[in-house]
């Protein structure tokens, strides 16, 4: 231990990849670890109740996942992406390029929670891994890049990463026997899941049972099998979290806690006396003549005049998120001598079909998605169009038409004569409702240089930091993605939905796409220091005791959800971070 | 002031559910009144000469035959019931005032389901189709 600084550790950032390094570097005897993160929220029950009561009397609860957390003064000094107007902050330039919808096409819409435990209070919990050839896409299909590790060196941070994040899932469709595996798509497994999977729903069951053993397109059969999660299905091992208990609200909020969000670390790591300086956001992080960087300058947001304060590190870990993080590189004026600072800005862009089965299914029952369709994740065609997951909904039509919305559809049903109501309308609705299901599919997006985030030249935040401007466009590879999957979803849903609910009930995608809230890239990792800004361990290049952490060291983008990926890289780099403590 | 009595009655007529709670049926009443203090009154008035109808779904539907103009405001009893919120006439949501409220929506129990967040049934019950509907 050092006692020419502050601390040891000073972790930017108390996401999910901040608060597992802070975890897991707090298990080393003596260490000094301090977190900066803008928020003030709490992790306990009590905030997420609050946070569960916010959701439930808000407007805007149908509108994005951020109103439940909006109420904050936090918002106002560090602001984010809201899910609602994605102009609010992020300055989207250039201008978009043609689209069928510009109002939807061209955008950079990647929603993140600026609060204590970051955007893990929001998501699904699907945690796939990445399969190998994700790792070495140029080498495999001749397109983007390579990783400088390979999956057999992350294998082993994945299943330290499912055993601490808690994955429920099943070994006989993910393990070495596994099909997924056999057919040279997944990687294998030294560890079986911590879990059983949580178990599928009435409606996976029938729509497993409609598409059959038979149904194959484009040479692949069709394999619908339950997808890992972060989510408690047996509290045998994790005591201190519940077994779910299906709200169907994953996002915007679990109210139970059986989903993992980073506050199950973060209550660990305060437990073993880390730290947390709460509503301070990061000015600049200044470099010492060594090239090393050790300060960080921040300002607490709740001190009016909020003053810039001082505190000094051995090691900093930058965890913010794909856009917070370079930003503060950028405004710091770190080394940039790659020039790969703040460029390959991912997300995976997302579209849905809905289609009413021939029965009730019942979904909106459970978490919001229980089980998907992987044979598309690799395949030869990579070479000319993106891969793509699939997701069953367990949620209705999802996006497509939100259950407000079907009420107004069918109250008026009768135009121009009187409305439907009473048992009729009743009975109408949920016929409606019992029978929707929704098929979604997620496509990779390649690293392009083009798209990045700098610093707006003229516009700023509420504290006077520059805000992000974002660069991006979607290229062909990742249209014809986002086409083969739509295609391949239809066909399925056209074979097993009622024929005679399919012209007027399932619906064409917009022919544009959604964010999967999957922001990666930007602080790519690499082994030349001339193409990357951290090497393996995401150990900055230029900056010998600066260290990144979460999705911004992403070389490709998977189509896998990428928190397990996160997980496990930032354990990786936690172990490589104790050497030099 | 409004019957919120006869608010229940003609609230059970409109969302085709029995045995609507009275004590969610006086918050509602008093909520649409604030936003709609005549279009609630005529649909009341309207409504008043046949409470006592034994079918009172076809006594309702014919009210808004004769009466178009009444249509808006029994689609904002329909949506407050199922929903808890209402739209308000520049366009914006009236949200639930109370999690009560929010739990109480008729769209869950028409389905089989619980109000989001609000769960209070075990882990896997999903895995079966609902007991009955609401």
């Amino acid at each position: 231990m050092s006692l020419a600084f502050d601390y040891d550790v000073i972790i930017v950032g108390a996401g999910v990849a901040g608060a597992l390094c802070a975890y897991r570097l707090s298990q080393h005897p003596g260490a000094r670890i301090l977190i900066i993160d803008p928020g003030v929220n709490d992790v306990d029950v009590p905030q997420r109740m609050q946070y569960r009561k916010t959701f439930a009397l808000t407007a805007q609860r149908n509108l994005g996942q951020i109103p439940t957390y909006m109420d904050l003064a936090r918002d106002r000094y560090a602001p984010s992406v809201d899910g609602i107007d994605v102009t609010r902050y992020l300055v989207q330039t250039p201008p978009p390029p043609p689209a069928t919808n510009p109002d939807n096409k061209a955008l950079f819409k990647v929603p993140y929670q600026r609060i204590t435990g970051g955007s893990t209070w929001s998501w699904r919990g699907n945690c796939p891994r990445f399969i190998p050839s994700d790792f070495k896409l140029k080498d495999s299909y001749f397109v983007g890049d390579n990783w400088p590790i390979s999956y057999d060196d992350l294998e082993p941070w994945y299943c330290d990463a499912e055993n601490e994040l808690g994955i429920a899932g099943n070994d006989a469709e993910w393990g070495n026997d596994s099909s997924f595996v056999k057919q040279g798509i997944g990687g294998p497994r030294s560890k079986p899941f911590p879990m059983p999977n949580i178990v599928q729903g009435y409606s996976d069951r029938k729509i497993i049972a409609a598409i059959g053993d038979a149904m194959t397109i484009d040479g692949k059969k069709i394999e619908v099998i339950s997808t890992p999660q972060a989510r408690i299905s047996d509290n045998t091992k994790y005591p201190d979290r519940s077994t779910c208990r299906g709200n169907s609200n994953c996002i915007p909020l679990c109210p139970t806690g059986a989903k993992y969000d980073a506050g199950v670390h973060l209550r660990k790591a305060f437990a073993k006396g880390v730290e947390i300086r709460r509503g301070s956001v990061v000015t600049r992080l200044e470099i010492a003549a060594t090239g090393n960087v050790h300060t960080v300058v921040f300002r607490d947001w709740r001190q009016d005049p909020a003053k810039d304060q001082r505190l000094t590190a051995k090691i900093i870990v930058l965890a913010a998120n794909a856009v917070e993080s370079p930003k503060i590189w950028l405004f710091s004026g770190l080394g940039n001598k790659s020039d790969q600072v703040g460029r390959n800005l991912m997300d995976h862009l997302q579209t849905e079909i809905g289609g009413l089965f021939p029965e009730p299914i019942f979904t909106f029952r459970g978490p919001q998605g229980l089980s998907g369709i992987e044979v598309f994740r690799d395949g030869p065609f990579r070479k000319d169009s993106g891969a793509f997951r699939m997701t069953i909904g367990n949620d209705g039509w999802g996006r497509i038409e939100i259950p407000a919305n079907s009420i107004d559809k069918l109250f008026f049903q009768n135009t121009p004569g009187p409305p439907l109501l009473g048992k009729a309308f009743k009975q109408k609705l949920a016929d409606r409702l019992t029978r929707m299901m929704r098929i979604s599919v997620s496509t990779e997006q390649l690293p392009n240089p083009e798209n990045r985030i700098t610093l707006s030249a003229d516009k700023r935040d509420e504290l006077g930091l520059p805000r992000p401007q974002v660069a991006y466009r979607v290229d062909d590879y990742s249209k014809k993605a986002l086409e083969n999957g739509y295609r391949v979803a239809r066909t399925i849903l056209e074979a097993i939905s009622d024929k005679r609910d399919i012209k007027p009930d399932v619906l064409a995608a917009p022919q544009d796409f959604n964010t999967a809230a999957h922001a990666m890239g930007t602080l790519k990792m690499g082994s030349d220091p001339g193409k990357s800004v951290v090497n393996a361990f995401g150990r900055s290049h230029e900056h010998p005791n600066l260290y990144v952490a979460g999705s911004s060291v992403f070389v490709t983008s998977s189509t896998s959800n990428p928190t397990l990926t996160i997980g496990a890289l930032a354990l990786r780099t936690a172990a490589e971070i104790v050497k030099r403590l | 002031m409004v019957d919120t009595a006869a608010f229940r009655k003609l609230s059970q007529a409109i969302t085709g559910f029995d045995n609507l709670d009275q004590t969610i049926a006086d918050a509602y009443a008093a909520r649409i009144a604030e936003a709609f203090p005549k279009p609630l009154a005529d649909l009341m008035a309207a409504f008043a000469p046949v409470s006592g109808s034994p079918d009172l779904e076809a006594a309702v539907t014919k009210i808004l035959t004769d009466n178009p103009k009444l249509v808006p405001m029994t689609r904002q009893i329909a949506e407050i019931w199922y929903t808890s919120q209402f739209t308000r006439d520049d366009g914006s949501s009236d949200p639930p005032q109370t999690e009560e409220q929010f739990k109480y929506g008729l769209l869950w129990k028409a389905i089989g389901a619980v109000a989001p967040a609000y769960s209070d049934r075990p882990y896997g019950y999903w895995k079966d189709k609902p007991a009955s509907l609401g």
